[in-house]
């Protein structure tokens, strides 16, 4: 009885995100359907709970009749966009990339990756169906928020425990952190409210869509970048194969896998973006970098990485490492200089507790290379950048922003870790493998194209 | 010369074991076996997962087919030293035993995640939306707040949750949800007295700091004035009280 519905609410924002991009994703340039699908499915995720603070900002009940005919006007204006706006002809956006053709063997290959992504994608769905919310802070501090709004179809407030004494919970409500952005919520209220009673399993379907997603824009912009479908796809099942990946999707309900999700989609059209300065893939950056702010507080910091790979891919390499050096000072400066309760999304200096701690190093080199979160994630990663870096030559500037937002990324991750009071989530191990998920599926996109720039140097010789 | 020097890789991996770790039942099969003795899902699988069975493994899957890629890789070097001349180095040798290695991380990965979804079928499939909840693994502490959310009778009144077990905590105030709901997570288990008013709820799961004074009908609290209350329900789990 449920599905119908269950169905609709994960196909409105399939609709709404990919009718949208169409007219701005130019014809015939190699990964372009599964791009479209991919990017299309995290927009949607995105616009829906957008569409749904606007609905309650008008006073009006963020119902699924609401919101669902809100969003339908939005796909049928959509669908009015694509016939005045077709899209840009190859005429005019010649695709470089010539499409390869695989070898029998290298398409019962193909096929066969795509089984084994198949299956996963069943299993990951078929345990998120059947089992109720289960993870920690899924609990916490998400699905609270989820049981108000949907009890109420509207958005209530929720203040700090202190807060809420002080105006004694007058109209508000309060959790563990009500300060986090609130789109992870409206997406399970989106769900449920779709289906139109409480269900702690399929409230959590657009996890299913995220990994989706996350896969679809993996292959597309690998082949947009130029590499091959065979080393697209091997990539792509190397990154939805991780289990710790695999793990955020099947206990749904963190926020960690749509952080990742978005920083991804972000790098990699930042990456192609700096390739060919196309405008389409410059707005799929900002889109999904400015979304990062809105599913986690960190991601803020990781909207800051584009600020380097930005002065890197703009600026000549003499003047861009001279900002870049200034930039490093400046920051120390202000970190000296910061009132120490001065708080920047969610973090004051004061609870961060700058020192070195290195109890915290064992476990955060483990997680890596010890644990099967990631697979052999780090021990290709550790050899093929570099290598890939050497033996670039002279296309090596092309991975120099990206490398400069990643670098930066990681700078940020391991100071986290490694010098304030955060520490603790990787010695016990808790945070740690959470905040590296949000990073891997962008760094796996840096060692294909680096992977493939090995391969194509070494077959060259 | 894939399977060659795969072939090669897994044996010297297989002498190396052997020098560590002797036994009759052969090292390898009690390895493996700790690497396939899969458990249901816990708490701590959305942080980490070590991909062993036993918490005090000595051999990880990751280093060992990490070990097994690094060792096949040298013999396809060494093989391909000896028969200089005749074999030239091939890049999809590299890549073909680098996809092996990971694929066999991963079939362990996916059987281990076959497993817990039958786990999963077999504790929840069939189930309406409620008595999934009332199977889960928390249904005591489920089934308390619905037995408390039956004894209400004044809906718009705020809640304050108390009990020292951070668990308990976390789940059993958001099973009251979306009641107006106070637990301080790592904080004191009530705020101050000033802070409660006539016709709150107090709901307390053991353990907890707070007592019940039957005789002064009040909640005692270290450091605290005596609160004075009505006992609504009380089991094992915990009690539920009203503000006087």
């Amino acid at each position: 009885m449920d599905m119908p519905y269950l169905i609709i609410a994960m196909a409105l924002p399939w609709l709404l995100g990919s009718i949208w991009l169409r007219p701005f994703f130019p014809r015939g340039f190699s990964g372009r359907q599964p791009l479209l699908a991919g990017a299309g499915l995290l927009l949607g995720l995105l616009a829906v709970p957008g569409l749904m603070r606007l609905v309650d900002a008008c006073g009006v009940p963020i119902s699924f009749l609401y919101v669902g005919s809100i969003t339908g006007i939005f796909i049928t204006c959509g669908f009015a966009a694509n016939i005045a706006r077709s899209p840009v002809s190859t005429d005019v956006y010649p695709s470089p990339i010539g499409r390869d053709t695989l070898t029998a063997w290298q398409k019962v290959f193909f096929t066969l990756l795509c089984a084994v992504i198949g299956l996963r994608l069943i299993t990951i769905g078929l345990e998120i169906i059947w089992r109720p919310l289960f993870p920690w802070d899924a609990s916490m501090h998400w699905a609270t928020k989820t049981k108000v709004w949907f009890d109420s179809n509207r958005i209530s407030t929720f203040v700090d425990n202190g807060r809420w004494l002080e105006m004694a919970g007058e109209g508000i409500f309060t959790d563990h952190h009500p300060e986090y952005p609130i789109t992870i919520p409206l997406l399970q209220v989106w769900t449920l409210s779709a289906i139109g009673h409480w269900d702690e399993g399929l409230m959590n379907m657009p996890w299913l869509l995220c990994f989706m997603a996350l896969g679809l824009m993996f292959y597309g912009q690998a082949k947009a970048a130029g590499v091959s479908s065979m080393v697209a796809i091997v990539f792509t099942y190397f990154l939805l194969s991780m289990p710790l990946l695999d793990t955020h999707a099947a206990l749904a309900g963190y926020a960690d896998l749509f952080l990742g999700t978005c920083y991804a989609g972000a790098i990699m059209a930042f990456y192609n973006w700096s390739l060919k300065r196309e405008p389409w893939q410059g707005c799929l950056t900002l889109i999904f970098a400015m979304s990062c702010l809105l599913i986690k507080n960190e991601g803020f910091y990781w909207l800051l990485t584009f600020i380097p790979a930005l002065i890197v891919v703009l600026l000549p390499t003499r003047k861009a490492v001279l900002i870049l050096l200034v930039l490093v000072i400046a920051t120390l400066a202000l970190l000296w200089l910061f009132p120490r309760d001065f708080t920047v999304a969610g973090h004051s200096l004061e609870l961060l507790d700058i020192h070195y701690r290195s109890l915290a190093l064992p476990p955060l080199v483990k997680i890596f290379t010890v644990h099967d979160n990631w697979h052999l994630f780090i021990y290709l990663l550790l050899p093929i950048v570099p290598a890939g870096y050497l033996l670039a030559g002279k296309s090596r500037g092309q991975y120099l922003g990206i490398g400069a937002a990643l670098a930066s990324a990681l700078g940020l991750f391991l100071i986290l870790y490694l010098f304030t009071g955060h520490a603790h989530g990787a010695i016990y191990y808790t945070s740690v493998g959470r905040i590296a998920l949000q990073l891997v599926p962008s760094l796996m996109f840096l060692m294909m194209l680096l992977y493939h720039e090995v391969s194509r140097s070494w077959q060259a010789k | 010369m894939v399977f060659l020097s795969l072939l090669i890789g897994c044996i010297t991996l297989l002498g190396i074991f052997t020098l560590f770790y002797s036994s009759d039942a052969g090292p390898a099969n009690i390895i493996f076996q700790d690497w396939v003795s899969f458990k249901p899902w816990n708490q701590s699988s959305i942080n980490t997962y070590r991909g062993t069975g036993s918490t005090k493994a000595v051999f990880f899957p990751v280093p060992v087919i990490a070990g097994l890629l690094g060792l096949s890789l040298f013999a396809y070097a060494l093989l391909l030293f000896v028969f200089r001349g005749k074999k030239q180095f091939d890049w999809r040798v590299v890549a073909t035993l680098t996809i092996l290695c990971w694929m066999s991380l991963d079939l362990m990965w996916q059987t281990g995640l076959l497993w817990r979804l039958h786990d999963t079928h077999a504790r929840f499939s069939g189930m309406e939306p409620k008595e999934k909840l009332a199977a889960a693994p928390d249904r005591r502490i489920f089934k308390f707040m619905e037995r408390v959310k039956n004894k209400i009778d004044n809906p718009n009144s705020r809640f304050f949750l108390s009990t020292s077990d951070d668990y308990y905590g976390v789940r059993g105030s958001y099973h009251l949800y979306p009641e107006n709901v106070y637990w301080r997570r790592h904080g004191p288990e009530l705020p101050d007295h000033s802070y409660l008013r006539r016709d709150d709820y107090i709901v307390v799961i053991a353990p907890s700091e707070l007592r019940f004074d039957r005789n002064a009908q009040a909640l005692l609290m270290p450091g605290h004035e005596p609160l004075p209350v009505k006992r609504l329900m009380k089991n094992n789990t915990g009690g539920l009280f009203r503000v006087r």
